[in-house]
């Protein structure tokens, strides 16, 4: 049996070494350098045991010969175990090499050495530092020979389910991709490979190209600069960056520091922003005040879209928008039903959808900021924190947040969680966070019905469908989802002041597909409605004698217990295509703002909101639901869940409204 | 005058801030709660804001004037929400301004309606509290 021993310089690795072998030691140089190597043996349980002690490094790149040798005689000579020697006194900083060799191997075993010392400056948990790297931890004092056994008892017999450096999506999208073309070289640790090639590593391109893979170099440059594009910074910098979060955020979780010396900008922000009293309220501002600043700074150019599609009433008369000079002109040349339908129809739908693209860019955009800058990692980290207590780690909340952009992504991103209970719960949650899509719509009707309080409105709405998944997810665990959650570590970036490259990128990125979506979907979508709200030929235009008048009659008395009206059953029913059709049902059928106003109380608008916060995902969703879990009545289990809490809330809304006389 | 003096000034100035902060914030919540206070704006989440920043301050405060990493931290962030809620105000003037004026295009508008928010002065006003966070080398952990 081989085994290395790797770490930092100055942990007490040559004095774990002597502790180890003894007298029988041989000391040499690593073939063809100067660097001294020193091997030796010990039979332990009765297996004869071969301990090689690497040159001490911090990480395992290719600058330095030290490096170099560690990291090649781990690739090429596949010790059984390596044994990561850290100074315990320093954890966080000597955590990093350790995210480094999980990338390499498997079977290591962490040696926390000084702990006498270490025990002076932290309370470590090392039970619960082993379950969330998913390997032996074991505390020595290499010097006395202390835990000297309980090592090498772990290097033999140990479990070895390490927990890797989860890199953000877009990053491990393009790693999957390099891996893929690699897949036909003969090399091992293929993902390794791919990420030093992603990397730039020098040694790695050197044999990748010696062993005929230049495409998958040309490739790797490729991915590597748009990663730094999107990043608006070099590759080292941002991998290194994403190793760091890891390490931060494994130090947080197992070590409770006790009298270390200095303190960074980030320790001391953790130490508020986490905080058990004051974390979660400082989040519920921040999140506040995020909306007051999308719909503030967003009005302006509303109103200027709004202007340039339905122009104004003046004193004066009317000054022509967008859509009534495109309407005047084109009747002179063709039908005027299909003028209308061009124009009162999908040029309308698009122009009520374009009205709230600056409130998406800007949602994005603080999004963007807040999880550029390191403080979105902290929500989940609070979340975290609640969410454990009924049953879900890490991964599950990362997806649940992933859903505040888009369910399906969110859902699909549940794959990750090895663990099938919290698999299942994390997708049962996941269509109770409203998404972009939703997000939208809300903005659409609390612009209408509730401008002074815009902010808080919005706000209330994301607090409840918080609480709502805590709550439900609390009842789940214990019934239809019980077990144990699959420990995770939460990675905490250091707080840095984000690039306006970076951020913008972010923005368009998660934009994007909303632009795409309002050019073609959604523009189809009110080209219906027009239709339904126009047919029969010659009826009053969405009249109760034309299609949808009927439909909304025949609905009517189902919206009644929860004041919503029949235009609204209507936008529900179409929502359920995509929710930001509702937004299309309510332009193309009021025309404008004020009509819509006079057919709603605002009391009447916020059931509608409620509804639409829980009601049923769109079909979108519920496909990707139905792809991962292939249970259809997972599916049904998902949209009556949906139901039964937008029937309840919606009810209980409108009805205590109502009795308080609010909002009528 | 050593640090310790400029921060202890420094903190009595910031804590005078912070129980001005919890006296706008309350009146802004009873505003909003329908109680006429004063001209403030009826703004619930705002007054909870700026209340939770005072107090995150003056939880600090015992612990920053020893010079302890423990009270700077909350003192530090406390400052740093006013600054950004005060930040956030101007930037909100700004917009509610050029919405105003979109607004009257085609029509002949008075000019804007200028009102200030308590929350714009306060963000001046901190600035000067920022002291502490400027020696925070000088500062140690607080089991030492």
């Amino acid at each position: 049996m081989l085994i290395a021993l790797a770490g930092n310089p100055n942990t007490g690795k040559s004095s774990l070494f002597n502790a180890i072998t003894g007298a029988h030691q041989h000391i040499g140089n690593w073939p063809g350098v100067t660097v001294e190597k020193k091997e030796g043996f010990v039979e332990f349980e009765g297996k004869k045991i071969k301990v090689v002690d690497l040159p001490g490094t911090y990480s395992l790149t290719a600058y330095s010969l030290e490096e170099l040798i560690a990291r090649n005689f781990i690739l090429e000579e596949k010790p059984d175990v390596v044994i990561d020697v850290m100074d315990a006194s320093n954890l966080e900083r000597n955590l990093y090499l350790l995210t480094e060799l999980i990338e390499l191997t498997d079977h290591i075993v962490v040696a926390l050495n000084m702990f006498d010392e270490a025990k002076k400056k932290y309370k470590i948990d090392v039970e619960k530092m082993s379950r969330l790297l998913g390997l032996p931890v074991v505390p020595t004092v290499a010097i006395k020979g202390i835990g000297v056994r309980e090592l090498l008892h772990n290097a033999l017999h140990g479990k070895f389910n390490p927990k890797r450096t989860i890199y953000p999506d877009d990053i491990e999208r393009r790693i999957k991709k390099l891996e893929e073309m690699l897949e036909n070289l003969d090399i091992k640790n293929k993902r390794w490979h791919a990420i030093k090639l992603i990397e730039n590593d020098g040694e790695v391109r050197k044999k990748i190209a010696s062993i005929g893979g230049r495409n998958a170099i040309h490739m790797a440059e490729h991915l590597r600069h748009e990663i730094e594009d999107v990043y608006g910074d070099d590759i080292e910098s941002i991998l290194t960056s994403f190793r760091y979060s890891f390490a931060h955020g494994l130090f947080h979780e197992v070590a409770l520091p006790l009298n270390v010396g200095g303190v960074t900008i980030t320790d001391m922000i953790d130490h508020v922003v986490a905080h058990k009293i004051f974390g979660l309220p400082i989040f519920l501002i921040i999140m506040y005040l995020s909306f007051q600043f999308v719909f503030t700074v967003a009005a302006p150019f509303q109103d200027a879209i709004d202007f340039i599609f339905n122009g104004k009433d003046v004193a004066a008369g009317h000054i022509n928008g967008l859509i009534d000079i495109s309407y005047n002109w084109m009747v002179t040349f063709m039908p005027d039903w299909l003028a209308s339908f061009l124009n009162y129809g999908m040029l309308r739908g698009l122009g009520a959808v374009l009205t709230f693209t600056p409130i998406i860019m800007l949602l994005f955009f603080i999004l963007s900021l807040l999880e550029d800058s390191g403080y979105l990692a902290r929500v989940a980290f609070l979340m975290d924190r609640v969410m454990r207590k009924i049953g879900m780690e890490g991964r599950g909340v990362i997806s649940l947040m992933l859903g505040f952009g888009c369910n399906v992504p969110a859902i699909m991103s549940t794959r990750a969680l090895k663990n099938d209970r919290e698999r299942k719960l994390s997708i049962a949650l996941n269509p109770l966070i409203p998404c972009g899509a939703r997000i939208q719509v809300f903005a659409f009707l609390t612009s209408i019905f509730f401008k002074e309080n815009q902010a808080l409105v919005l706000w209330s709405l994301l607090l409840l469908s918080m609480l709502v998944v805590v709550l439900l997810g609390y009842i789940y665990s214990k019934t239809i989802f019980k077990g144990e959650s699959e420990p995770f570590v939460m990675e905490l970036p250091p707080y840095r002041v984000p690039s306006l490259k970076g951020i913008t990128i972010h923005m368009w990125e998660k934009s994007e597909g909303f632009l795409k979506k309002a050019g073609t979907i959604i523009i189809g979508a009110a080209g219906i409605i027009w239709l339904f709200a126009a047919l029969p030929w010659g009826v009053e235009f969405g009249g109760p004698d034309s299609l949808i008048g009927q439909f909304a009659n025949f609905l009517a008395p189902i919206g009644a217990p929860f004041g919503i009206t029949p235009e609204g059953i209507i936008a529900l029913f179409f929502g359920f295509f995509a929710k930001e059709v509702v937004i299309d049902v309510f332009s193309v059928l009021y025309g404008s703002k004020d009509a819509l106003l006079a057919a709603m109380t605002p009391l009447q608008a916020y059931s509608l909101l409620l509804f639409i916060l829980f009601y049923t995902p769109c079909v979108a969703t519920l496909a990707t639901i139905y792809e991962e879990t292939k249970n259809m009545k997972f599916v049904l289990f998902v949209i009556l869940e949906g139901f039964a809490l937008a029937l309840l809330f919606s009810f209980l809304a409108y009805n205590i409204g109502l009795l308080l006389g609010v909002g009528i | 005058m050593n640090i310790k003096s400029k921060v202890l000034i420094s903190v009595v100035y910031a804590s005078l801030l912070s129980f001005l902060c919890l006296f706008i914030g309350m009146g802004e919540i009873l505003s909003f709660l329908g109680f006429s206070f004063s001209n403030l704006p009826a703004d619930i989440m705002g007054g909870f804001s700026l209340i939770v920043a005072a107090s995150l301050i003056l939880y600090g405060a015992r612990d920053t004037v020893k010079l302890l990493y423990s009270g700077l931290s909350f003192y530090v962030v406390g400052i740093a929400l006013l600054l950004g809620i005060g930040l956030l105000h101007i930037i909100i003037l700004l917009a509610d301004m050029l919405d105003y004026y979109i607004l009257c295009i085609g029509e002949g508008c008075e000019p804007y309606p200028l009102s200030i928010r308590p929350e714009i002065p306060i963000f001046f006003l901190s600035l000067l509290a920022i002291y502490p966070f400027l020696v925070r080398f000088k500062f140690r952990r607080a089991e030492e």
